[in-house]
């Protein structure tokens, strides 16, 4: 147990103390150890830490940071709340039900409450729902000194600064100025004359995955969020953006094992079961598919046990084929490699690769037969088997996510274990075929 | 777009420098870049000359790495290192890694007094914080006020990149402290800049791995992470800006790795890599030949799968099943070890993956013991299935958990445990299981 949270602890016992012991102590290290600690032990800690427990609160995970609020007494959540920033408490009440969240607005103060609910009317992974509306906005009309004495007049609350925007008269987003720019210009000197004009900015509305590439290309440490009328309404900064990266990240990484769900959270071992289950349940209704198929030339295998021996490798073939193709796709569409553009430049090079990898696997393959069995036939079976597979995996590999992203929908939903289901079906349909066949096993 | 193009190549061919530069200055380096690429060979060299000089670095820096060496190989060395020159010193520290080891020394040679700080850089591997930082950041004394620190800002002009923490160093250049931009606007001028610094800031050290940097800096929620050896002595930063491409990187690395796809060489649309569709296509005839062993574990059991042709009907479902849990455990723990909610005791979460495998196990095992039982019209095959099914699926998770957890644990690249090698273990261990039990089954039943 770190020395931390033993502070933590001690911190209910005798605030003074612990208080003292932890000033200086950054949140994030504050949250590590808090998460520890019970929800009941961790709410008594959050309210005896005062104004610093809501900045602690939001370096906490979302589930967590919703189960403390859920449960703590009214004037702990308004202190929470009250502490935290408005994008952090904005995506806080954003995992409520909205019955929970409206409640808890009305314990804030209205202006902060105003500002919340105009954050909350953005979805929550657009750029408007990633935004914070605490930024520096100064009119080009006024001048550097004045540009400084309104920031030092906002910074306290803003607490992200790198940028002072340049608006005009009706908030409509103009230039910037960089915070270093500022600090080194002659006072006297007119915004316009010292901003730059060429801005980068989003619409609200944009998705966050747009918002992550624009601060990737342009290497931005914060982007200016306009609405339809381009009124500067909000700043997403870089900081937010790392988490969207690697939430994006997880989530294909999830989605192309078959996980639809974030497990991480869940404790217990039936919870995280019935999470994965009705997937793997879904799949197994393709394996028994499969065997039905293979149920059919129970005749064949009768006359032949050994081609029962190459179930597995071909199976296992197809589906790495396709799970290879299927993850290409999904983060070259992610990374904004591959879009509604280019999608035909990279179709034709993934049927290339297709094509040279199945070519080179029916060779082994047919040696793998030859070698083994001595059968010329077999090994003919085998090798064809393999190159039809490998084709048909490689060309659903990579034109199920492309289809579903020309349809707008997530490519990752094209998962490796739906594809490597299919393809189970798929190969035994298409190996006992050409064996039968080729092996003159027919009936 | 194209049109910009077209005013491009006009310029270009008809030479009229003022007028490109003039479109130069309306753009962004990176839509600059973009434009560029667009351009043939030729005339990407010739822009290049053309362009003010901190433009074509700006440009230099945003272009891939294969552009920019091609490009670099076509300019003098007068003209290489004034490009470089005007690069961000860990930009110039990349480019100049690439290049062959003489012509670097020649570089270097001309490049004065900046190649000192480039050759520190240098001596990083790219996937350390070292590899990653710049030395172009502001510092300013402990002993110096808040008027000192803004004069340091107006000198350092435009060579720090996107400045917005100022650090604060002793007389032996370790750090103290740190403030930021919007601290020095509010501060009095006068104020000492150790009343206004915060004090032990976050810092890493230059061998710390990218990752682990990346992570500091997300925790922390920080635009900018000072690496400092371990006397404390401050080398350089490294920018939010930079470890968001790494975080991507390293999230596109894990799902290949899932799927046990190898590492991308080029851009994943770029043309066509013929080295890279060699290593794909080479890699699944690797797996197939490593596939075969399940195939003569199977043939060890030929006289149980002559007795009872229809046990091979469920080859597919048992080795399916048994890989799709095992995959699910490595997504878990692979995706834990990259994001840190592995937290400090990963086994514990192992543990919990594995009694997760085992309630799978249980259920998918029971709706398999059903069908086959129905289906085929024998108690004794849905045993063997179901009771396989449920065994090989603990195991499964177990395998995809604890296997890049050991990896990890005895400092081998966790990327070895991809998707297809965790596969063709479950699918030996499941057909096994599965074989073993149904020659036992059918052995004592009359």
């Amino acid at each position: 147990m770190s020395p931390l949270v033993d502070r933590l602890r001690q911190l209910v016992r005798d605030p003074t103390r612990a208080r003292e012991a932890l000033r200086g102590r950054h949140p994030a290290d504050v949250a590590e150890a808090l998460r520890t600690l019970p929800d009941a032990e961790a709410r008594q800690v959050l309210e005896v830490l005062g104004p610093q427990g809501a900045e602690v609160m939001a370096y906490l995970p979302p589930e967590r940071q919703r189960a403390l609020l859920q449960e703590a007494p009214p004037s702990l959540q308004a202190q929470i709340l009250a502490g935290m920033s408005t994008d952090d408490a904005a995506d806080l009440l954003g995992t409520l039900r909205p019955e929970e969240a409206g409640a808890l607005l009305d314990r804030m103060a209205p202006a902060e409450a105003e500002d919340v609910r105009r954050l909350l009317r953005y979805g929550p992974q657009t750029a408007g729902g990633r935004m914070t509306p605490e930024f520096v906005a100064v009119r080009q009309d006024q001048s550097v000194a004045e540009a400084l004495a309104e920031l030092r007049r906002l910074a306290p609350s803003a607490e992200t600064v790198y940028y002072v925007y340049v608006v005009d008269h009706e908030g409509r987003l103009q230039g910037v100025v960089g915070l270093r720019d500022l600090i080194v210009a002659s006072p006297e000197a007119r915004l316009a004359a010292v901003m730059s004009s060429r801005v980068i900015s989003v619409q609200a509305e944009d998705d966050q995955e747009t918002v992550a590439r624009l601060f990737e290309k342009y290497g931005l440490l914060a982007l200016p969020v306009v609405d339809r009328e381009g009124r500067l309404v909000g700043v997403v900064t870089v900081d937010d953006v790392l988490n969207v990266v690697e939430e994006e990240a997880t989530e294909d990484a999830y989605r192309l094992a078959g996980l639809f769900e974030a497990v991480e959270t869940e404790r217990s071992p039936w919870r995280r079961a019935l999470r994965r289950l009705p997937w793997l349940l879904g799949l197994m209704g393709l394996e028994a598919a499969a065997a039905q198929v293979v149920g059919r030339f129970e005749h064949a295998l009768q006359a032949l046990v050994a081609l029962a021996f190459f179930i597995p490798m071909l199976n296992d073939q197809a589906g790495n084929m396709g799970t290879q193709c299927v993850a290409f796709a999904v983060r070259a569409i992610a990374t904004g490699e591959v879009d509604r553009r280019s999608y035909r430049a990279y179709a034709l090079r993934e049927a290339v690769v297709g094509l040279a990898s199945a070519l080179t696997s029916a060779v082994v393959a047919a040696a793998i037969g030859w070698v083994w069995w001595q059968d010329a036939r077999l090994s003919l079976a085998l090798s064809l088997t393999v190159f039809v597979t490998m084709n048909v995996a490689a060309l659903l590999g990579y034109l199920i996510p492309l289809g579903l992203t020309l349809l707008r929908r997530d490519p990752a939903l094209a998962s490796g274990p739906l594809i490597t289901s299919f393809m189970d079906f798929a190969t035994v349909t298409v190996y006992f075929t050409v064996a039968v066949h080729l092996l003159g096993l027919g009936g | 777009m194209s049109t910009l193009l077209g005013r491009t190549r006009a310029y270009l061919a008809s030479g009229q420098p003022d007028a490109l530069r003039a479109l130069a200055a309306e753009l962004h380096a990176a839509d600059l870049a973009d434009l560029f690429l667009q351009l043939n060979t030729r005339e990407r060299l010739a822009m290049l000359l053309l362009l003010d000089v901190d433009r074509a670095a700006g440009v230099l820096e945003e272009l891939p790495d294969e552009v920019r060496g091609q490009l670099l190989e076509q300019l003098n060395d007068e003209e290489a290192s004034r490009l470089i020159l005007q690069m961000g010193t860990d930009e110039a520290a990349d480019v100049l890694g690439e290049l062959p080891r003489d012509r670097l020394r020649r570089l270097l040679h001309r490049m004065g007094r900046e190649a000192e700080e480039v050759e520190i850089l240098l001596r990083y591997r790219e996937d350390t914080a070292g590899g990653l930082m710049t030395t172009d950041y502001v510092a300013v004394r402990d002993h110096l006020r808040v008027a000192d620190a803004i004069e340091e800002l107006r000198r350092v002009g435009q060579d720090a990149e996107l400045p917005y923490y100022v650090y604060v160093v002793d007389g032996e250049e370790r750090l103290r402290g740190v403030f930021s931009l919007r601290d020095l606007v509010v501060a009095p001028p006068d104020a000492p800049v150790r009343e206004i610094m915060r004090t032990d800031p976050v810092a890493v050290h230059p061998e710390t791995d990218r990752e682990e940097a990346a992570r500091t800096l997300e925790k922390y929620d920080l635009l900018a992470l000072p690496v400092c050896d371990t006397d404390g002595r401050m080398l350089g930063i490294i920018t939010a800006d930079d470890l968001l491409r790494v975080t991507e990187e390293e999230g596109t690395e894990d799902v290949l790795r899932l799927a046990g796809a190898p590492a991308v060489m080029a851009g994943l649309a770029g043309g066509l890599p013929w080295l890279w569709v060699v290593k794909r296509a080479g890699f699944l005839a690797f797996n197939l030949v490593l596939n075969v062993v399940a195939a003569v574990l199977i043939s060890r059991f030929e006289s149980t799968l002559e007795r009872l042709v229809a046990l091979a009907f469920f080859f597919p479902m048992v080795a399916a099943t048994a890989g799709n849990v095992g995959t699910q455990s490595l997504a878990v723990a692979v995706r834990g070890m990259a994001t840190g909610f592995l937290g400090e005791d990963p086994w514990r979460v192992a543990i919990r993956e594995v009694l997760t495998g085992a309630a799978v196990g249980a259920v998918c095992g029971g709706v398999a013991f059903v069908f086959a039982t129905l289906w085929q019209g024998n108690l004794q095959l849905g045993v063997v299935v179901g009771g396989a099914l449920w065994a090989s699926l603990t195991l499964a998770a177990a395998v995809g958990m604890v296997i890049p957890l050991c990896f990890a644990a005895i400092r081998v690249d966790p990327a070895v445990a991809s998707g297809p090698l965790i596969t063709t273990i479950t699918d030996n261990i499941s057909l096994g299981l599965y074989l073993v039990l149904a020659t036992l089954v059918l052995a004592v039943s009359p």
